[in-house]
């Protein structure tokens, strides 16, 4: 009886909340306070397939999603984006019936890396995938050992019903299918371009995450991402179920297992896995392989990480990256100079982070700004209350002095784009700062 | 004029951004007309401390710290030497505390330090100490900016490297922080400590000078870095002091 009313709260709670143009969290919220066990009492449907890791999160989940639905199943998950375990518990109780069955056939989540452990408490995921773990966001999370530590704390709660599903070529990330029954592993194989020699400013796939000794690849991808072996204890890249076999970015398209071919609308090594990661997910869940490759084929996100604008007659585009992470950042340069074409580039810092305060800009030193160093990247503004921070670590790059300009003011910056801009323009800046580059543009001037 | 620069287990202790220090550190020394010779040393290698002007590390994760302080062990003999016998040693981040006589990791296990300060250090396998700070020290004019990442607590520095004015100390509510004895210099500020405070980076400078012959400072122009510290002071101040707590 209690379970109903409950139910029948959130229900209401969430009607009333979307009135008010309030977050997804605050029902589930209140609900768990009232009833710490509901979602143990809860019938959850056959699959529940959570998706957790530094980078790609909602990526990966809105691919599972759209290859799941396709293939006819109901799919509930959590769009919006409340990652945590009141948002979970909204999602999970307004998809029940009166009498506490989901109604669907699979419970997607995304899952925050530092909250899984208060979710699944509740309840296990039938198939946990973790995508990577890289350095992002350590004034909050501390190094990304950190939380691999805290991700254990949930995993340690998961039973013989779960079958992890990790990327074989993170080192970390692997650590979770020691002595697990059920692992599916996907990876990225030898291709032509993984046999480049790996420069970057730093390298954390150079140590074994479990003895500390050196490690060899035998390729890589990026970062530690690759196939590779510790000198010392052997740990080395468990053999994939699902791998990309054949790849050729330029020409955007994949083959996983030497069948699947999938053509990629976002041509880069990132989103390869997030493909892959979905795939593996669509399969496990026995989707048939000609209706994965069709569904997540040429898929572009619906989440506004890369918005179109022109300024007069140039076309723009703002790639939403992440402060304080490196491998984001490296993402968007990448974009930026594949074309090889003449271009204006835009950096903003402003607000380091939209949910709490800090100064520090040492994860500048992480990024290969240095990539920008290249003859079609003809001018670079640093602009907003951080510009001087990048101006220090620009002054390092060897790029030209002559090609930099930085402006505290946001609005400065952007008319000297306007005015002197040169060919392509593009924004690099994050979450919390993009909407003040946006606002500030024409109306018309927003596609 | 030359200067050796010993960069201990670049790869393994380099949290973030730590190698800014390195490469700010080598920019400013040839600003200054000094020929600059960085060694990265592994930690499979032994370290030769000879003729060695500055050994730096940077921060790690709790592991790769231990790691490092079980490389690093077997040649404090050597190390200690070198330093009694003029080299500089900075250690920025958790890398301060393999200086101490102990780590206590948050399993219990304890580790033995190099000994080279008398203080121990205890680990919280539950929180961390992460956060900005602002710092003071008699031989800086302006605040020192930037940022602690740590899960540990350092107890018994009678010879601190600052005040805290605001942020995290060598242990919860301590008014100090880091460790400076002679040569030996540590902090637990994280990133590249030198390039964000113009003060300090002229400051190693000019100690680093007094072991190469023939050096005197000469002031140069960096005026991105100097803004840069300026905003940060700035934003810092008014986060601290200006009760948007
Ligand atoms: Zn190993």
């Amino acid at each position: 009886m209690k379970k109903t009313l409950m139910i029948l709260l959130c229900r209401i709670l969430r009607t009333v909340g979307r009135w008010l143009g309030r977050g997804s969290s605050l029902p589930g919220e209140i609900v768990l306070k009232l009833d710490p066990t509901i979602l143990q009492r809860v019938t959850m449907p056959k699959y529940i397939v959570a998706v957790t890791g530094s980078n790609g999160k909602t990526s990966t989940v809105e691919m599972i999603a759209k290859v799941l639905t396709d293939a006819g199943m109901k799919v509930a998950y959590n769009r919006e984006g409340s990652n945590q375990i009141q948002g979970v518990a909204t999602l999970v109780l307004s998809h029940c019936n009166l009498k506490g069955q989901v109604q669907a056939d699979v419970l997607l989540i995304e899952s925050d890396e530092r909250y899984a452990r208060f979710t699944f408490r509740h309840f296990s995921p039938t198939h946990f995938v973790i995508t990577n773990l890289c350095r992002d966001q350590m004034t909050r999370n501390g190094h990304p050992e950190w939380i691999y530590d805290i991700i254990n704390q949930s995993v340690a709660l998961m039973g013989e019903g779960t079958n992890f599903v990790l990327n074989a070529d993170d080192p970390l990330v692997s650590r979770f299918g020691q002595g697990k029954a059920h692992v599916t592993w996907f990876g990225v194989g030898e291709i032509p371009e993984s046999h480049q020699p790996y420069h970057g400013l730093y390298d954390d796939g150079a140590r074994c995450p479990l003895c500390k000794g050196r490690m060899v690849y035998h390729f890589r991808h990026y970062g530690n991402m690759g196939d590779y072996v510790c000198q010392s204890c052997g740990y080395r890249r468990a053999k994939p179920q699902f791998e990309v076999t054949n790849l050729q970015l330029s020409r955007g398209f994949l083959t996983i297992n030497n069948t699947a071919t999938i053509h990629l609308a976002l041509k880069s090594m990132y989103n390869v896995y997030n493909v892959l990661a979905a795939f593996a997910v669509g399969s496990l869940l026995g989707v048939p392989e000609q209706s994965i490759s069709d569904s997540v084929s040429d898929y572009v996100l619906t989440n506004g990480r890369v918005v179109s604008f022109h300024m007069g007659e140039r076309h723009g585009l703002l790639l939403t990256s992440k402060h304080e992470n490196s491998t984001s950042y490296n993402q968007s340069i990448q974009m930026v100079t594949a074309p090889g074409r003449d271009c204006t580039v835009m950096i903003i810092v402003q607000a380091i982070s939209r949910k709490y305060f800090t100064s520090d800009t040492s994860w500048l030193w992480d990024i290969d700004f240095e990539n920008l160093n290249v003859p079609c990247v003809k001018k670079i503004l640093l602009a907003g209350t951080y510009c001087w921070d990048l101006a220090a670590r620009f002054d390092y790059t060897g790029i030209d002095p002559q090609r930099i300009v930085a402006d505290p003011s946001i609005q400065q910056a952007m008319e000297t784009m306007r005015r002197e801009g040169v060919g392509d323009l593009y924004v690099i800046t994050c979450l919390s700062d993009k909407d003040k580059f946006l606002t500030r543009l024409g109306k018309e001037e927003v596609e | 004029m030359t200067c050796n620069i010993l960069y201990l287990y670049p790869d393994l202790m380099n949290l973030y951004g730590d190698n800014g220090n390195i490469r700010g550190l080598q920019r400013h020394l040839e600003d200054q007309g000094v020929q600059v010779q960085v060694r990265r040393v592994d930690p499979e290698e032994t370290p030769c401390f000879a003729h060695v002007n500055l050994i730096y590390m940077g921060s790690g994760t709790e592991r790769s710290q231990k790691a490092a302080l079980k490389a690093l062990l077997p040649h404090t003999e050597a190390l200690s030497q070198a330093v009694e016998g003029g080299t500089l040693l900075l250690f920025t981040g958790n890398s301060m505390e393999l200086l101490g006589r102990s780590i206590t990791a948050a399993d219990g296990t304890v580790y033995e330090g190099l000994g080279l300060g008398d203080f121990t250090t205890t680990e919280r396998g539950d929180t961390r100490d992460n956060g900005d700070v602002l710092y003071q020290a008699d031989f800086l004019k302006r605040p020192l900016v930037g940022y602690v990442n740590k899960s540990s607590q350092v107890h018994g520095v009678k010879t601190p490297l600052f005040q805290v004015l605001h942020g995290a100390g060598n242990a919860q509510g301590e008014p100090e922080e880091g460790f400076h004895q002679g040569n030996l210099w540590g902090t637990h500020v994280t990133g590249p400590i030198l390039l964000k405070n113009p003060e300090l980076m002229i400051h190693v400078l000019q100690r680093l000078g007094e072991g190469i012959p023939g050096f005197s400072y000469r002031a140069q122009e960096y005026p991105n870095m100097e803004n840069a510290y300026e905003v940060t002071l700035r934003e810092l101040t008014n986060r601290f002091e200006g009760g948007q707590g």
